[in-house]
């Protein structure tokens, strides 16, 4: 009873300051940029947005540049971290796979298509690419839980090979677009969706993203305790009474909401959904119910600590999903060498 | 009456449609100080102060609000700064993307270039902070989804944004024309297409008539290797045809075609180009070498050469592809190209629209 009483403190200070080092990134990613706005002007024009006393049409040069380039592009980044991560730790804990990452079901290379054909379609916005790539990511799920579904044997295992078939079928898709583009103008600004990174950020995206990326939120919180039993296997399971052919697809459906919508919005970001759920486990234990906030939180502040290297380090802007790769890859080549088996009993 | 007042109305009007004329006149440089016509007795508005802004439309087909008069210029890809510099907007200039900064020809014409802020690139995206921090006046972008929240987000600082697509002929004609009357830089934009259009006509004069089954069938070798090759729908397609040739993959379509060993020795081209960016084993030493093409007319003929310049390509959609038209004219033929003097052709453009000939610049057409 005490070790529990134990872990559960464990899991509260960590928890806490993952929060903190978190809202103290965002603090700081407020302050940074190209255009150079002082940590005072920033507080102010901040209070003035909050109170909602901004008004747009009268702002200043430095207002305009906090509210409608970095404050947009600061919350995209946040919630992508935080939806990546948190349905890293989902699948993980679903599959049973510390190797599983939010794209194990094609989600990715669905979403790449669709904006591969999106830039192809005559008199493509980016508006019409994000619909496509959110409308084929979706697809490319429902494909491989189709396939799972109708083949006989394990379902879990079938799960992930159908994701390895969609995906191989998708990126070929993908490879044949590139192929047929033209070399002027589709074909970089394909390679340049497909590095994905946050400088598509407005408004419209932010309040878009958060309808689908809240709820899926809410969903994985709430049912994270279930995970728990989910990832005893299936006839544990339902042992225990848990419906599993009823619960595995909708939280699948949410996180693939969710990672769908930020894959739209701002491309592949690598690493963030694999590593980052490892590392919030090291912190706060095994325990979903406990590891799926914690994933969260630190999701968010990883992803946006790398986007401001990404925006701030040259006055081009460096691909995002580089910088989480080589600084997520050596980070958690660390973990292993230190050695993290009390975290997958 | 009647005829007192139309002679008084003749007048004004005459006279304001001289105060109107005389500056395009001062930039077409013709010198001549004619009378203006006295027909434009509808357009007497009486005179205005100057506009504070004016309303332009870029090529992608955007209204696009500018102030009277554009100082500062912002260019964020490679081809959109030379156009810039060739329509005359070198000393406008202040930021560019980091490639251009990188660019050995155009640090060479304009070494200042290279302390000027950089503000991302095409390849890896703009940064929009760096852009509003350099306080432009406008901003010229390429056209495409990737660069459209770019748009939107210096439209949200009310920065104004130019859309250039350099991409045809006709287009790069209208995007030197444009950014002229943007930058108010006509004069040099106008006689930069004057001079295309005159050594176009040239071409044309001299070997438009050549009849189509005597005309030099020409291979290029693409980006990709010796067997990748322009397709129809190419830039450097039209570029050869403007030069009197035949593109033997002209029916090809999308960007660079893969084509097999066995197709190039089936089109038996008479001459074959390869561009300087080609990658490995495709240089004219390694073509006439390869067992594969050793049957292929342009390797018998010693037919096969690098597309100039060594400097920067000169087969891609931009100002100095005059040059790579009129070079591929005189390879092709050689005797109705005779009274042209390549070099010293090379050498007056560069001098006149960037500022040094080619030669001072250490270019060379020898291969």
């Amino acid at each position: 009873m005490s070790n529990r009483t134990a872990r559960r403190s464990r899991w509260k200070g960590s928890l806490g300051i993952a929060s903190l080092i978190t809202l103290g990134i965002f603090v700081l990613s407020l302050g940074l940029g190209r255009y150079a706005i002082p940590p005072s002007q920033v507080a102010v024009l901040l209070w003035e947005i909050i109170t909602g006393q901004f008004d747009p049409a009268q702002a200043t040069e430095p207002a305009r540049v906090l509210y409608y380039i970095r404050l947009p592009r600061i919350l995209l980044a946040a919630l992508t971290g935080a939806a990546l991560a948190g349905a890293g730790t989902l699948f993980q804990g679903m599959f049973r796979n510390p190797l599983v990452s939010p794209d194990v079901l094609g989600v990715s290379s669905g979403a790449a298509l669709g904006a591969a054909l999106g830039i192809l379609l005559p008199g493509g916005s980016s508006a019409t690419i994000q619909i496509f790539a959110f409308t084929m990511g979706i697809l490319a799920v429902a494909l491989t839980y189709g396939i799972a579904k109708v083949s006989r044997g394990q379902s879990i295992v079938m799960l992930v090979l159908a994701g390895v078939v969609v995906s191989a079928f998708f990126e070929a898709a993908l490879s044949f677009l590139k192929y047929v583009a033209d070399p002027y103008e589709e074909l970089p600004a394909i390679v340049f969706w497909l590095m994905g990174g946050f400088h598509r950020a407005s408004w419209p995206l932010v309040r878009a993203l958060l309808f689908t990326v809240l709820p899926g939120m809410a969903v994985l919180l709430l049912t994270s305790w279930k995970l728990n039993i989910l990832s005893l296997g299936d006839e544990e399971a339902m042992s225990l009474g848990i419906n599993v052919s009823l619960l595995r697809p909708f939280l699948i459906a949410a996180a693939t909401l969710m990672v769908a919508s930020t894959v739209s919005a701002s491309g592949t970001i690598a690493w963030v959904g694999l590593v980052v759920p490892h590392i919030a486990r090291i912190l706060a234990g095994a325990d979903h119910d406990q590891s799926m906030p914690v994933s969260m939180v630190m999701g968010a502040g990883f992803v946006l600590l790398m986007d401001d290297l990404a925006r701030t380090l040259t006055t081009a802007e460096i691909p995002v999903g580089i910088l989480t790769a080589a600084v997520g890859a050596p980070f958690f080549g660390y973990l292993l060498i230190k050695g993290t088996r009390e975290a997958w009993k | 009456m009647p005829r007192m007042r139309s002679l008084s109305t003749r007048f004004v009007a005459s006279l304001l449609a001289a105060l109107l004329v005389l500056p395009a006149l001062a930039a077409c440089n013709t010198g001549q100080s004619s009378g203006a016509p006295a027909s434009q007795g509808e357009n007497t508005e009486p005179n205005t102060p100057a506009p504070t802004e004016r309303t332009i439309t870029d090529q992608a087909g955007r209204t696009v609000t500018l102030p009277a008069e554009v100082n500062r210029v912002i260019t964020t890809w490679r081809p959109g700064t030379l156009l810039i510099m060739a329509a005359g907007g070198k000393s406008k200039l202040v930021a560019t993307d980091g490639p251009s900064q990188q660019s050995e020809f155009l640090v060479q014409v304009f070494p200042e270039i290279t302390s000027l802020p950089k503000v991302g690139s095409k390849k890896g995206g703009l940064n929009v902070e760096a852009i509003v921090a350099a306080k432009p006046d406008v901003v010229f972008v390429w056209s495409g989804s990737d660069v459209e929240p770019v748009i939107q987000q210096l439209e949200s600082q009310q920065i104004p944004v130019v859309v250039l697509v350099p991409e045809t002929l006709e287009q790069m004609e209208e995007a030197v024309m444009l950014a002229g009357k943007v930058m108010g830089t006509e004069e040099q934009a106008q006689q930069m297409i004057s001079y295309y259009d005159e050594k176009l006509n040239m071409l044309s004069d001299k070997l438009g008539t050549i009849p189509a089954d005597e005309r030099s069938r020409v291979y290029m070798v693409g980006a990709y290797g010796v067997y990748s090759t322009a397709s129809g729908d190419l830039y450097q397609n039209f570029l050869i045809e403007q030069a009197g040739g035949v593109n033997v993959a002209s029916e090809l379509k999308g960007g660079w075609a893969e084509v097999s060993a066995e197709q190039l020795v089936q089109w038996n081209p008479d001459v074959i180009v390869a561009v300087q960016y080609c990658g490995e084993n495709c240089d004219p030493a390694s073509i006439k070498s390869n067992p594969q093409l050793q049957t292929i007319k342009a390797v018998q003929n010693d037919k096969v050469y690098m597309f100039p310049s060594a400097m920067d390509p000169w087969d891609y959609p931009e100002p100095r592809s005059i040059l790579g038209m009129l070079w591929l004219a005189k390879i092709l033929y050689p005797d109705k190209m005779a009274d042209l003097d390549l070099i010293q052709e090379v050498d007056n453009f560069h001098k006149t629209f960037f500022g040094k000939t080619f030669t001072e610049l250490g270019g060379t057409l020898d291969e």
